[in-house]
């Protein structure tokens, strides 16, 4: 008889599922624990690596009672369907037989060299080997000895250590369609390989090393560099293009790693692209500004914030006292957020205040993979052309603030900026950038020229050395806040690291500014009271609270999921 | 354990001017191959055949040639060319002599029989006489166990061999143009 909802039964529990649901895909699904090397959600099922054999027993459809599934031969649970009334067992004499047999097998030629493994403490084998294998070999042949291989730009290949899956050459023929990858050989002498001199330089070549189980794909920018269990992991969103690609960002000791994609079939699917896996060198950058500065004798001298801010308040003061206009352009790389308070510090000077958002770098044009594939395809990945995270974000707060169609562009932000006082009457710009390389352009600098410049970057360049004061920012790993990619996904990071030295998040900036113009501009009388702490999250309540228009930033934010409780697979002791 | 290391994606392979494909295989394959498969992929066994069949091996140009000509990665064509053995992925000699040494043949005495061929020839299982003339592999069941021990020269199947019959059945001329490159030439 069939329930409602069908139902299979795995180790003894009953476990719904929708119709065309592997019984691996219940398990999953459920956080039962089922061992599985070549399944991968994102690619086609081979079931080459038996390592998920199950006994299963289904009802006769006459009699409903039980019956050994396919003879009783062992099945592979990522391609077994899952029917109404199976019963499943993982963890059955004979199941547990095969994956000893499997862990055997794989071991046979793969090398013991987890000291030295980057993959070790992530690894499906060692964890595996752990729980599933056997403490000892019974090998005494010579084992296979294959080659380390150099595969491309970014990945390296120690084909002693594959273990056949395959994962790594179906990324290549069916998500990203270019198919450099292959199976050299067979048998006990097969290797993965490229064609001799057609090296796997896709833009999206690093997710092999990811989907990789073993340490045999590994990212050369990462080889040697941490033991994966130093590493913390944040949630974080693409901060170079207007993906809004969900990533971990893999740090230690104020330093990232190395960025990883976060699984997301809405955005992202499993995969990132090369240019974001590695796109976050900036943060450690040499150039990194780490003190505010302030214009003597048309130089830059290194100052301190509370004086950098006075003099900032002041100069934007005297700008609208002079009968001026003050401007704000609010970079396409800064959060939600922090454009929102930044707009409200101009604003509380300037109630007319000039905004506008900053330059949308564009390289290039979009690109969907597998070549061929609609947009739209549940399987297909986007490349952006856009090269920047939250330009969406930056002018719909702006907009809220301003009304709709007053913000500019950055071409009408230069036109109305012109020479001298411009053609709005400008005549003092707080001007963000936080681009991750340099961004100035001789137009810029030409109509920074003559007015009074607060400058809040990250890196240093020629306007940063213009400016009147510069104060030193924070990157998107150095913050919380939201971007919103080129769909109109509002999505929310978190901040992975404590902020380089010397430098503030933007919106803490801000804040910074709101306080001491609402305590008159003077610092000492300022002191008494703390500005508030940038927290992005308190800021979207009450930017949905004070604008119905950001009404969203309550609403339609998308944010990490909460991650499964990491259980130890050890007892613990109490001493 | 030694620390072997192979630069895969910075390989030369060897190129020569003139293309493996030339016009009229291409036209020959367009009329007589493609119109029976369903996908290029389909067409791919047939198509190293053919190639290897005029060439005598498949040489990386023409696997890359192959690739163009079927809108396939050069990487789908060498991962299936090289699952075969009988797909030559090196040079090889003008005969092939395949020796079967599966489970039969070897019981009817077989390692004799490769032992009498190699000091005839004074090469290896594997490799070539010197004079480009003969090339030995042992291969495995050929399918013709009741009469076995088997070996083919070229494509032509010699049964219930002796040692000295075995080394005798090389004088023999080769059949037609077609055999002189191999197994399944
Ligand atoms: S290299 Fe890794 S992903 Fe590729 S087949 Fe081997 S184990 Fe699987
Ligand atoms: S995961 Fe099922 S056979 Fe590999
Ligand atoms: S074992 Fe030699 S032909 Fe079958």
């Amino acid at each position: 008889m069939s329930s409602p909802t069908p139902t299979i039964t795995i180790n003894g529990v009953r476990r719904p599922f929708s119709p065309g649901q592997t019984i691996l895909q219940v398990a999953n699904a459920a956080g039962v624990e089922v061992p599985q090397y070549c399944y991968h959600d994102g690619l086609s099922v081979v079931a080459s690596c038996r390592i998920c054999l199950c006994e299963v027993w289904s009802p006769n459809p006459r009699t409903g009672a039980l019956e050994p599934f396919m003879g009783g031969k062992l099945v592979p649970s990522c391609q077994q369907t899952a029917s109404d009334g199976m019963v499943v067992h993982t963890d059955s004499p004979k199941a547990v037989a095969n994956q000893k047999a499997v862990m055997e097998y794989l071991l046979i030629n793969h090398p013991l060299d987890c000291p030295v493994c980057d993959q070790s403490g992530e690894c499906f084998l060692q964890d595996y080997s752990y729980q599933y294998g056997r403490g000892v070999s019974r090998f005494q042949e010579e084992k296979v000895k294959q080659p380390k291989k150099d595969l491309g730009n970014h990945v390296l290949l120690y084909s002693d250590r594959c273990i056949m899956c395959t994962r790594c050459v179906r990324f290549t023929r069916e998500v990203t369609g270019t198919g450099e990858l292959m199976v050299m050989g067979r048998g006990n002498k097969e290797e993965i390989d490229v064609f001799p001199g057609i090296p796997i330089n896709n833009e999206l070549s690093g997710n092999v090393i990811d989907l990789c189980p073993v340490g045999a794909l590994l990212d050369k920018d990462f080889l040697f560099q941490q033991r994966v269990w130093y590493l913390k992991e944040t949630p974080s969103i693409d901060p170079i293009t207007a993906s809004g690609d969900n990533i971990w960002i893999h740090h230690n000791e104020g330093k990232i790693h190395r960025v990883k994609p976060r699984e997301n079939p809405r955005v992202n699917k499993w995969w990132i692209t090369d240019e974001v896996r590695y796109g976050w060198k900036f943060v450690h950058s040499a150039d990194r500004l780490g003190a505010p500065a302030r214009k003597q004798y048309g130089y830059p001298a290194q100052s301190d914030f509370p004086r950098a801010y006075e003099i900032a308040v002041a100069g934007l003061r005297r700008a609208v006292e002079d009968g001026g206009r003050v401007a704000l352009l609010a970079s396409p790389m800064i959060a939600c957020e922090e454009a929102y308070l930044l707009a409200q510090v101009v604003r509380e000077i300037d109630r007319e205040a000039v905004l506008a958002v900053g330059p949308v770098p564009v390289k290039g044009s979009d690109r969907v993979y597998p070549p061929g594939a609609s947009e739209d395809d549940p399987r297909a990945f986007k490349v952006h052309a856009e090269k920047a995270p939250n330009a969406r974000g930056v002018r719909r707060v702006l907009e809220a603030l301003a009304g709709p169609g007053q913000v500019l562009d950055f071409e009408a932000f230069l036109r109305a900026m012109g020479k001298g006082t411009g053609s709005s009457g400008v005549r003092a710009a707080l001007v963000t950038g936080n681009y991750p390389s340099a961004w100035t352009t001789p137009e810029l600098l030409g109509c920074l020229g003559g007015k009074f410049i607060v400058a809040i970057d990250t890196l240093a360049g020629p306007h940063v050395d213009a400016a009147d004061i510069s104060l030193p920012a924070a990157t998107f790993a150095e913050k919380s806040g939201t971007f919103e990619n080129a769909r109109g996904m509002i999505q929310s990071f978190e901040r992975a690291l404590t902020a380089f030295e010397g430098a503030r998040p933007e919106g803490q900036i801000a804040f910074d500014l709101l306080h001491l113009i609402a305590c008159g501009g003077e610092y000492e009388r300022a002191g008494a009271t703390r500005p508030e702490v940038y927290d992005a999250a308190d800021i979207r309540s009450r930017m949905a609270a004070e604008h119905e228009t950001l009404g969203v930033f309550a609403s339609a934010v998308g944010h990490p999921a909460p991650r499964p409780q990491a259980r130890p697979d050890m007892r613990l002791v109490e001493i | 354990m030694a620390w072997i290391t192979k630069n895969s994606a910075g390989m030369k392979i060897e190129k020569r001017s003139e293309p493996y494909l030339s016009e009229t295989l291409k036209a020959r394959f367009r009329s007589e191959i493609l119109p029976r498969y369903e996908t290029s992929m389909g067409a791919l066994l047939p198509t190293l055949h053919a190639v290897q069949h005029e060439h005598g091996w498949l040489p990386h140009q023409a696997l890359m040639e192959i690739a163009d000509f079927l809108s396939l990665t050069p990487a789908e064509v060498i991962d299936t060319a090289s699952f075969y053995e009988e797909y030559w992925l090196r040079p090889k000699g003008k005969r092939l002599i395949a020796v079967c040494r599966s489970i039969a043949c070897e019981f009817c005495g077989q390692p004799e029989i490769t032992e009498a061929i190699k000091a005839r020839l004074g090469i290896d299982v594997g490799e070539t006489t010197d004079d480009g003339e003969w090339t030995l592999v042992e291969v495995e069941c050929l399918g013709s166990c009741d009469s076995a021990p088997v070996m083919l020269v070229d494509e032509k199947l010699h049964e219930w061999l002796t040692p000295a019959e075995a080394v005798k059945r090389l004088d023999e001329k080769p059949i037609g143009s077609a055999s002189s490159h191999g197994l399944h030439g």
